[in-house]
């Protein structure tokens, strides 16, 4: 058979190729996006990709062109091929695929940049400007083709810009340009079409949804493909994501002074509702500043993972896609109220070095509380946003949410029982307000560990058990690889457990010091929890991407 | 510091460094790639033999470029060529002549130093033990112009014919089976046949790993069916409208089919054996027994597969018939060439474009080895015992007629026997790392501890092979020396130099010329050359009416995107088909019609190895690794050896893909591989290419050779498959 026959049969349509007859079994049915995209006013058509998966032989030429091209180290490519079996020996098919930037029309990576490091061109093309790019890696989560990448040695993000500059020049790409069999081909397209093609025809073989960004590649498949049928070779080979430890620390750690804040409010608006006359300011006067300090360092290491941590100021500008920008707003104005209160708080009762009244009385420093609690909850909440980007399925629920609110109900609470100890032994006395708020803390406390660890363990099994490959492979990435880590997080759970029980059933026998001591090892310990956790959460979740090359994904994958 | 800080708190992201440019010709593109100019030359890894250009800077080849007007590859490259300036810069080049010293570590020295404990060294040795106990192991990797003053070197400098190169290890199959068929060596066919042939037909060859750019040419074909025969599903199998899942060695039986088939019902073409072949009639009685239902029980395939073959080839106007090593590897490599040949003559497919029997070769240069390179044959594709050949030879270069040698010396294999014997006491390899490619190591490293000397002349160091040398010569490569290269369908491009070797390197052809005057017989040998053109001169004298006819080739001409010779009065322009006459290189002008029968494997299984291990390339790679190594890009998409194994096969060991294997085999083993669990492979197969110097295969292969050609039987042998636990 020709290959110009072959290409012919699977190129119906007018303008472009249309949808070879493929029995849609693994594609999901994608509904029409309401709008055209993100950016997509400057132009009515979109400068794309065409990939003829027909004709490729599998040879990686274009990769190597492209490194040629833009002086790439071996680490970042940004032109991968991979590749995908199905079948039984003999009659075995497979298929390579090459891949660049997909130049989306609802680019997430450009969406959720802090920065606005991404420029839509109007040609359509997705530019990544390296000079104003931070190096958070933002966007590097946000794609789904895990096309942005950061380059370690420029400490920056950078990716495939369809060498805009040479088709400006009339010239093409580096890869169109080295493919011997011309299965690479650049081409422009009513953006409509691309929207119309999208509802039918769906992406490659082994492609994450393409409802997800709406990428402008084409891909034309073999003749009479079944993509259903095949499977990526790098399926077997999974292995832990970056772990990200400075923000590890301020997740954990913002989460903790959150809710330490909610506690304090809630201690001080019953006090001052019903125990007008329980001795509680030194305590709350000292805690809220601690807590405000923990918050205010947590949020300064977090500059310390991005790239660029000088230009830091920069990620603020996005706010109004990017989630990454909100969450600084977010935690910003947490940290500006958090810091308002704590100042009353500490100049009023902890230091005592006004009145209350000078200050406007406690309806002031309940507002003043309150608003630290609500901007508090924005900021963890648009923290968790960030996380939930659809490219990274195990992040991309509720559940992200609920695990951060839950870290924060844990530790808070936790927190609140060691300072109230700390403030009885300074005073000399056990106040029974205290030891009330302390039990009802414990209580809380203990409640969430158990209802984190049981949402947590039924989460995962239902990945586990359910058909989408990334989820199912991070269940086994806990199950498996992390089966070590998860038990000594368990022991250290139970016996975190056990020490915040110990505190709801009383334990005055003990005395003051040794209570103390219980309950600064309660608090190290399920610090330790939601640490151990938290990196769990950041390691153990396994990205959509396109078909991978085999010996690539087989380099330090984990069993 | 100053400047680390300012990286490391997000000051400085290397823009220049990474700044863009616009290259004049080429366009916008990484400032350090925009060279100060270019350079034409000629790929040196595989023979395909694409046309490039060099960019360069300074002394630095900064960026390599497919030639647009050179007709092979027409502007494309594979990922090796497109890579090809980076292993020139490579930290492992070999940079100065290196002495071993007793503590075993390396020593540099001058050349005078090198060249004067080389030459004393052999001599000595040849005093003692005769000049036939020097053996000389070259390569397919050198200029034509390089072969050939070294070809004149060994046989009349040194006076020693224990002289081969390492392309008896990938088609000297393919030069006896064409010389026993056609009366010569020479491939007839073109690349441009691939885009003109209706018929296809690759018998153990993958082409699309091994000759990417080659798919050009397909690709541009208007109508074709392509049928691969193959034990594996290769990439090129993958691309197949048919393929044949042979049973290995079978490739034979198929042959033999198919010419029953044709001949049974008729289809050949009687009128070109009437007056081109002989043998037909002994043909016939030999291809009687070979029927459909034998030819399925003995190749595995299903019978409307061979029929569908058959219809093909024999209703097909032009038929392609492609192979590597597939047919090249084998203990009966030549008479399976012979068959293919066979195969085409009888259907008419030789002498046209598009119609040939054509062997893809595997080396950048194998053919200008094969032309010119004075080891198996003298230059011009002549003969040791033909007395007018020699007498030719001699007249040429004005020298005694009784010092030409009157029969070939020991090839490859029979080298390293006579090694191991202890009857060659001192060896010199030129470009080639044997201590990874050649079958059986164990066998290979016992008869190297055996010699006074070993002389390693490599472009890199430490190879595996350079580590064992008692002397090293740092050599130029590709990039760095002129001359030219013969490709797959005879043609000869021109390859320049773009930059100086590093450190005190000097070109193969230098080392020719220096030697020669230490011996005392450069003028002798080499009279009033300075420079490779005027070995170039004197290839063209020398090949003057031959079949490999240089004499209409200049350097000029040659620079258009090369010649395919036949080049001469009559053929001003160079030839891209052979025999468009019917007429061969016989006695009588006529092929011989040869066939044959196929053997049993040089090993067989048993219960402790039960599976045959299949042996090849990755396109990534280019044979020992010592270039693409060093190719980051390169090296990062296959960093490692690995062992495909069929699911069945798998789930029988017990082993998964994250587990590693070790292959153990009756002479060695191989251990920690990654494995490859894939239906591209037969369950009684395993596969591993042979890049890899860490993870050998030749470990494991067995040292069987085909008895004409010398060649090894890579593609089999007995293995077991076991889980290697670290």
């Amino acid at each position: 058979m020709s290959c110009s026959e072959k290409s012919k049969e699977c190129c119906g349509g007018s303008g472009g190729c249309a949808t070879p007859a493929v029995p849609a079994k693994k594609r999901t049915p994608v509904e029409r996006p309401e709008i055209p995209g993100f950016r997509t006013d400057n132009r009515d058509t979109q400068t794309r990709f065409h990939f003829h998966m027909d004709l490729c032989v599998g040879c990686h030429a274009c990769e190597v062109a492209c490194a040629e091209q833009n002086a790439l180290p071996a680490h970042t490519q940004w032109r991968r091929v991979g590749e995908g079996q199905s079948g039984t020996f003999p009659d075995t098919q497979s298929y390579f695929l090459s891949s660049g930037c997909n130049h989306c029309l609802d680019a997430p990576c450009a969406k959720g940049c802090p920065v606005d490091a991404y420029e839509v061109n109007e040609k359509g093309i997705v530019i990544h400007k390296d000079d104003v790019c931070i190096g958070c890696g933002y966007c590097t989560w946000n794609c789904p083709y895990g096309v942005p990448t950061m380059q370690e040695d420029r400490r920056i993000v950078t990716k495939c810009d369809m060498c805009h500059n040479r088709l400006e020049q009339g010239r093409d790409p580096a890869c169109v340009q080295a493919c011997p069999v011309g299965a690479i081909e650049i081409e422009t397209v009513p953006i409509e079409q691309i929207i119309e093609e999208h509802m039918t025809v769906g992406g490659g073989p082994d492609m994450p949804p393409p409802n997800l960004t709406i990428p402008s590649t084409k891909i034309t498949l073999p003749e009479g493909m079944d993509i259903g049928a095949f499977t990526k070779v790098d399926q077997p080979f999974v292995k832990p994501e970056h772990p990200h430890t400075p923000l590890i620390i301020m997740t954990v750690l913002t989460q903790l002074g959150f809710g330490g804040f909610v506690t304090v409010f809630l201690v001080d608006v019953v006090r001052t509702l019903f125990f007008p006359t329980a001795e509680a300011g030194l305590l709350l006067g000292w805690l809220a500043p601690t807590l405000m300090g923990i918050v205010g360092l947590s949020l300064g290491a977090s500059t310390l993972h991005l790239g660029h941590p000088i230009h830091a100021g920069r990620a603020l500008k996005n706010w109004k896609t990017s989630w990454l920008s909100r969450e600084i707003l977010g935690l910003s104005a947490f940290a500006g109220a958090a810091m308002t209160y704590s100042v009353f708080l500490l100049a009023t009762e902890g230091l005592r070095w006004v009145a209350p009244e000078m200050l406007g009385g406690p309806w002031v420093r309940l507002s003043l509380g309150a608003g630290t609690v609500v901007c508090g909850i924005a900021g963890i909440y648009c923290s968790s946003m960030l996380y939930r980007v659809p490219a990274r399925p195990a992040w991309d629920s509720v559940k992200t949410t609920i695990d951060f609110f839950d870290v924060a109900a844990i530790l808070g609470p936790a927190a609140f029982i060691v300072a109230a100890m700390i403030s009885m032994l300074i005073t000399g006395h056990s106040e029974g307000f205290l030891i009330g708020a302390m039990q009802a803390s414990a209580f809380f406390s203990a409640a969430a560990l158990v209802f984190k660890h049981a949402k947590n363990a039924y989460i995962i099994k239902r990945w586990f058990e359910g058909d989408i490959f990334e989820l199912k492979a991070s269940a086994e990435l806990r199950m498996n690889y992390f089966f070590r880590l998860r038990m000594v997080r368990n022991s250290i759970a139970v016996l975190g457990f056990i020490l915040l029980f110990a505190f709801m059933s009383g334990g005055e026998g003990l005395g003051l010091p040794r209570q103390l001591a219980v309950a600064l090892l309660a608090l190290v310990l399920l610090m330790g929890v939601s640490f151990i956790n938290r990196y769990i959460f950041f390691v153990a979740v396994v990205p959509r991407n396109i078909p991978g090359n085999y010996l690539v994904a087989a380099q330090g994958a984990v069993h | 510091m100053i400047q680390k800080i300012k990286h490391l708190i997000g000051l400085d992201i290397k823009e220049e460094e990474y700044a863009y440019g616009n290259d004049p010709e080429h366009g916008y593109v990484s400032a350090q790639k925009i060279p100060d100019r270019w350079v034409k030359s000629t790929c040196g890894y595989c023979s395909v033999g694409c046309g490039m250009l060099l960019g360069v800077k300074g002394d630095r080849i900064v960026a390599v470029r497919g030639d647009e007007d050179h007709p092979v590859n027409e502007g494309d490259l594979c990922p090796k060529g497109l890579s090809e300036h980076h292993p020139l810069t490579s930290p492992d080049r070999a940079v100065s002549p290196l002495m071993k010293q007793p503590d075993g570590s390396f020593k540099a020295v001058d050349w005078d130093t090198a060249y004067g404990h080389m030459v004393d060294t052999i001599q000595s040795v040849q005093a003692k033990h005769g000049p036939q106990s020097f053996g000389v192991l070259s390569t397919g990797q050198l200029l034509t112009e390089e072969f050939y003053a070294l070809g004149k070197l060994v046989q009349l400098g040194f006076g020693t014919t224990n002289y081969d190169g390492n392309t008896t290890l990938c088609m000297s199959s393919a030069v006896v089976g064409y010389k026993q068929s056609f009366g010569s060596d020479g491939p007839p066919g073109s690349y441009k046949g691939l885009a003109t042939a209706d018929v296809i037909f690759l018998i153990g060859a993958n082409i699309a790993d091994n000759h990417p750019i080659l798919w050009h040419h397909i690709r541009k074909n208007p109508e074709y069916k392509l049928i691969v025969c193959d034990p594996r599903k290769t990439k090129t199998a993958m691309l197949a409208d048919l393929f044949l899942p042979l049973k290995p060695r079978r490739d034979i039986d198929l042959l033999n089919g198919l010419i029953h088939l044709i001949i049974k019902n008729r289809k050949v073409d009687q009128n070109y054996i009437d007056n081109h072949t002989t043998g037909y009639e002994e043909l016939c009685q030999h291809a009687a027994p070979f029927g459909l239902e034998v030819t399925a029980l003995r190749t595995g395939l299903p019978e409307e597969k061979i029929l569908e073959t058959y219809e093909a080839i024999a209703n097909g106007k032009k038929v392609f018939f492609g192979w590597t090593m597939g047919i090249n590897h084998s203990t009966q490599g030549s008479d399976t060439v012979s068959l293919i040949n066979t195969l085409a003559l009888i259907t008419g497919n030789i002498g046209r474009t598009g119609a040939a029997p054509m062997s893809i070769t595997g080396q950048c240069n194998a053919m200008g080895s094969r032309e010119f390179s004075f080891s198996s044959s003298p230059p011009g594709y002549r003969k040791f015992e033909n007395e007018t050949d020699r007498k030719e030879l001699a007249e040429l270069w004005n020298i005694d007629e009784g010092l030409m040698p009157t029969a070939r010396g020991a090839n490859y294999p029979e080298i390293i026997d006579g090694v191991l014997e202890g009857k060659i006491k001192a060896l010199w390899v030129v470009a080639t790392n044997p201590l990874v490619s050649f079958p059986d190591q164990a066998r290979l490293k016992k008869a190297l501890a055996k010699l006074e000397i070993l002389i390693v002349q490599d472009g890199f160091h430490p190879t595996p092979t350079t580590q064992l040398a008692d002397l090293v010569l740092p050599a130029a490569i590709w990039g760095e020396k002129d001359g030219c290269y013969t490709n797959s369908e005879r043609r000869v491009s021109r390859a320049n130099a773009a930059v100086p070797p590093p450190g005190l390197a000097r070109s193969d052809f230098q080392i020719c010329m220096d030697l020669a005057e230490r011996l005392g017989k450069r003028e002798w040998l080499f009279p009033g050359w300075t420079c490779s053109e005027d070995a170039f001169e004197e290839i063209r004298q020398v090949s003057k009416g031959r079949l490999c006819d240089y004499s209409g080739i200049t350097i000029e001409k040659m620079g258009q995107g090369g010649i395919q010779w036949p080049c001469n009065a009559a053929n001003p322009e160079g030839a891209d088909s052979l025999y468009t006459d019917g007429v061969f290189k016989t006695d009588d002008g006529k092929a011989r019609l040869l066939f044959t029968v196929s053997e049993e494997l040089p090993e067989d299984v048993d219960n402790s190895y039960r599976l045959i291990l299949n042996t090849g390339r990755t396109v990534e790679h280019w044979h020992t690794g010592t270039k693409t190594r060093n190719v980051a890009l390169l090296n990062k998409l296959a960093p490692e050896a690995w062992v495909e194994v069929n699911p069945a096969t798998a789930t029988y060991f017990g082993i998964t893909p994250h587990d590693r294997v070790s292959l153990v085999s009756r002479r060695g083993r191989v251990d920690d591989l990654l494995v490859r669990i894939a239906e591209t492979i037969h369950p009684d197969h395993v596969f591993m290419p042979f890049h890899f110097a860490e993870k050998c295969i030749n470990e494991l292969t067995v040292a069987a050779f085909d008895p004409k050609s010398g060649e090894p039987n890579y593609k089999q042998c007995a293995v077991r498959l076991e889980r290697f636990d670290r």
